[in-house]
């Protein structure tokens, strides 16, 4: 059937879907448990004694801002914490989507069924995207429930904002790693490197910004897009999203091309 | 009886490495036709040509009048598949699995068949994979294959870890299919059973078909071995080249002869002497196939 192997890998996600749900839950409701409890302003009045470097290589190009709830936010969940969430899923159900099962060999069994190359890969393109997606939902719902609960004031835009596009730097990085899967039929290879262009990517956005000559290298980063425009303040920026779809785009382009004609392990 | 599978001047190369070099054969709709041959000889490399997994660098493969890259997804239709190494998913059950596959083939409604199979081959459907045993685990993989009643049978060395026991049961099953008109092509390494099963072989070798016959036919162009013991002493350098004698071997008082090709001139030979007595012992295909080993040594 046309849906079945997406079913099952999302089947499979089940239990990891629960862990991360309350994973998360619990972080957002320790994060909102500090944030009551804190004077945000004393705080702030030492952070301002910190080099400016330093706060911001932690809290990105604006450095950390504890003069606001978002500015909180930002620092605490959304610049380290949720990214490697998303990505960390994003990026290993999309390396492993094909891979492992070229891996381990449970692939030919299945493409003897009457599935095309075609449908099996973009039903795990589905499978990744679904679950991204699912990570992200879950930072909002708890960030959002938790507000009104911890009567805090989170901007819901800014809210819906920074989780889309974390879901979109999730589904471009996962994305990069299907591509570097159909090339391989190596998992862990094309998990380790998804993992690691994340990694860079990150680098490259909070350290770019500390060195003027270097500045202008933060518009090869995806964190830059997925946070430089500060989306948890000001909302929706429509223009960022066009890197990730761009890069979605085509890889998702090249790794079907790749999948089709290339020998299977 | 029509040709179903047709292969036709198939290579595959790897980088310079010819891991299949320019074989051909037909497997007859309704037969039992064995691809045999040793380890690397291009047995799974054939196979998976045949399912379009890999892309053949030169030559063309049908399979019921369909091509082999054109028409895949109906050939799968047609197929049912074991590969050489079979391995399920570890969290599944065996009923999950089956379930699983036969979703996929849309063919739900097959699996009260899988379930009568697993009964035959003393499975448990509800353990989990990674609590079987290899063996248990290949015979999820020879029940996928034939439960969903495929009308032809491609099975890389399908008995590989099954118990004697088991093998058997194997062999009844493929001999049912057999009667019903579908076509099963086979690798194997049990060479017992392949002579058992098999209508015809052919045997591969360094990428390329080195024999291909009916079994009968390949049990005749292999060396004929005679027990024979004569009355008195006899020199063995009677018999030379002329008689096909390849060896001479003295078992007791009785001499043992491999003739190859035609044992006439051997039989009038030997007839000069008085005889004793005379043994025409059956060739096993270990045999068949060491001398057609031996014969292809060297030679690339
Ligand atoms: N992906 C590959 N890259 C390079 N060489 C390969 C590849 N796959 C197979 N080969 C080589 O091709 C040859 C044929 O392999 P194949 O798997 O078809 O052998 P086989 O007859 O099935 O052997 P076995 O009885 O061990 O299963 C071997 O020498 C193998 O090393
Ligand atoms: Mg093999």
């Amino acid at each position: 059937m046309l849906s079945t192997i997406l079913l099952k890998s999302l089947w499979d996600f089940k239990k990891a879907a629960i862990y991360w749900f309350v994973g998360i839950f619990f972080l957002a409701l320790y994060i909102m448990f500090v944030l009551s409890s804190i004077e945000l302003d004393a705080f702030q009045t030492v952070l301002d004694s910190f080099p400016k470097a330093l706060t911001q290589f932690i809290g990105g190009e604006s450095g950390i801002d504890f003069s606001s709830i978002s500015g909180f936010l930002n620092a605490q969940i959304f610049t380290i914490m949720a990214p490697i969430m998303v990505i960390a899923v994003a990026v290993n159900s999309g390396g492993k989507s094909t891979a492992s099962e070229e891996t381990i060999k449970s692939l030919d069994i299945i493409l003897s069924a009457p599935i095309s190359r075609e449908s099996f890969i973009i039903q795990k393109i589905f499978s990744m995207t679904t679950k991204t997606l699912f990570i992200a939902i879950v930072h909002w719902f708890s960030y959002f429930i938790l507000g009104i609960a911890f009567s805090q004031s989170i901007p819901n835009e800014g809210l819906i904002a920074i989780c889309f596009n974390l879901f979109l730097m999730g589904i471009s990085f996962g994305m990069i790693s299907i591509f570097i899967g159909t090339l391989s039929g190596n998992a862990s290879q094309a998990v380790g490197i998804g993992g690691a262009l994340a990694l860079i990517s990150y680098l490259i956005a909070n350290i770019a910004p500390l060195v003027d000559s270097l500045n202008n290298t933060k518009y090869f980063s995806l964190f830059y897009y997925y946070k430089g425009s500060d989306p948890l303040k000001t909302g929706f920026h429509s223009w960022h999203w066009a890197p990730f779809l761009a890069i979605t785009l085509i890889f998702l382009i090249l790794s079907i091309y790749q999948f089709r004609k290339r020998n299977l392990l | 009886m029509t040709e179903i599978i047709s292969v036709n001047k198939l290579t595959k190369k790897y980088g310079n490495f010819k891991a299949v070099s320019n074989i051909s054969f037909n497997v007859k709709k309704g037969e039992i036709f064995g691809l045999i041959g040793p380890n690397g000889a291009g047995k799974s490399t054939t196979m998976r040509s045949m399912l379009n997994f890999i892309f053949p660098t030169n030559g063309k493969i049908s399979i019921a009048g369909l091509d082999s890259i054109k028409d895949y997804l109906e050939i799968r239709n047609l197929i049912g598949y074991l590969p050489g190494e079979f391995t399920t998913y570890d969290n599944m059950t065996g009923l999950q699995y089956l379930t699983h596959m036969m979703h996929l083939r849309n063919k739900s409604e097959k699996i009260g068949y899988a379930k009568s199979l697993a009964k035959k081959f003393d499975l448990d459907l509800n353990k989990k994979a990674k609590q079987l045993s290899k063996g248990n685990k290949q015979k999820i993989g020879i029940i996928q294959a034939f439960c969903h009643d495929p009308e032809i049978l491609i099975l890389d060395e399908p008995t590989s870890g099954l118990d004697p026991l088991k093998q058997q049961e194997f062999d009844e099953l493929i001999l049912k299919f057999k009667e019903k008109g579908k076509t099963i092509f086979i690798s194997s390494h049990v060479l017992p059973e392949v002579e058992m099963l098999c209508d015809r072989v052919a045997i591969i070798k360094n990428g390329k078909i080195v024999a291909e016959n009916t079994m009968a036919k390949l049990k005749s162009m292999a060396m004929n071995r005679f027990e024979v013991a004569f009355k008195g002493d006899i020199s063995e350098k009677k018999f030379g080249k002329s008689t096909g004698v390849k060896n001479i071997s003295k078992s007791g008082e009785k001499f043992i002869f491999d003739v190859e090709g035609d044992v006439n001139k051997f039989i009038k030979k030997i007839s000069e002497n008085k005889v004793i007595s005379f043994r025409s012992m059956e060739p096993d295909l270990e045999e068949i196939f060491l001398s057609f080993y031996k014969k292809n040594k060297g030679k690339k």
